[in-house]
């Protein structure tokens, strides 16, 4: 029993890697004055996750998605400064992959 | 007479002596074509991307050229050598026309693998540069 938790927690693992910087991003089509009139509504965060078991992916995590998530709550159009980071964590046979962006949006 | 042997010993097949061994490189060679594999997948559309200073006027423009990036990265045996980046798959797809965003844009990537020895593992980014 003791040996099976240890095995569990060693199999315990997670790491992030940043995948991209990018200055501005957005996920859907906007005019340029519309842009051009657009305030901050500060920092936020969004992410897209998908399982995985035994190795199989259930699908594969969106960027779009995780934008889009940190948009919605404050009805942004477009975010800037954005940081994109591929995040994994296994946990022996299941684990999940995520996309997390973290910008400053504007609406 | 028949004996099974390790590789590079000598085995006698029916009373003719054949070297193993000869034929381990293409038998290795043979393995390694029969196991690699590639995948491509697609992780994202974005209307707009940018790893630089946005020029407004510039995505105003009616449209543009359609352009493909990628950024790779080597992986030696099960060791990866860096991280793809998907920014500088934008900005590798930016540098052929010198616009300043990518728009309509796909994000990807794009794995081919000969297991245990050798793999090529890309971010690809494509779009209209403006």
């Amino acid at each position: 029993m003791r040996l099976a938790a240890v095995l569990a927690l060693a199999g315990t693992v997670g790491c992030a890697v940043h995948v991209a910087s990018l200055k501005v991003v957005t996920t859907k089509r906007i005019p340029a004055d519309r842009i051009r009139s657009a305030t901050s509504h500060g920092w936020r965060d969004g992410q897209s996750c998908r399982f995985w078991l035994v190795g199989l992916p259930f699908g594969l995590p969106q960027v779009d998605e995780a934008i889009d998530e940190a948009l919605a709550p404050v009805g942004g159009i477009l975010m800037r400064d954005v940081t994109v980071t591929s995040a994994h964590s296994v946990y022996v046979l299941f684990g999940w992959h995520c996309y997390r962006v973290r910008g400053e949006v504007f609406g | 007479m028949t004996t099974q042997g390790c590789a590079g010993a000598r085995v006698v097949i029916a009373g003719s002596p054949v070297r193993l061994g000869s034929w381990r490189p293409l038998a290795l060679l043979g393995l390694a074509v029969a196991t690699a594999s590639g995948c491509t997948g697609t992780t994202g559309h974005l209307a707009l991307a940018s790893t630089r200073d946005l020029d407004l006027a510039a995505i105003e423009k009616p449209s543009g050229r359609r352009v493909k990036g990628r950024s790779c990265i080597h992986v030696v045996t099960v060791v990866p050598i860096g991280m793809p980046k998907f920014d500088a798959a934008i900005e590798d797809a930016l540098r052929q026309t010198g616009g300043t965003a990518l728009v309509d844009v796909v994000v990807g990537y794009e794995v081919y693998d000969i297991p245990f020895v050798y793999g090529l593992a890309c971010y690809v980014a494509e779009g209209e540069a403006r």
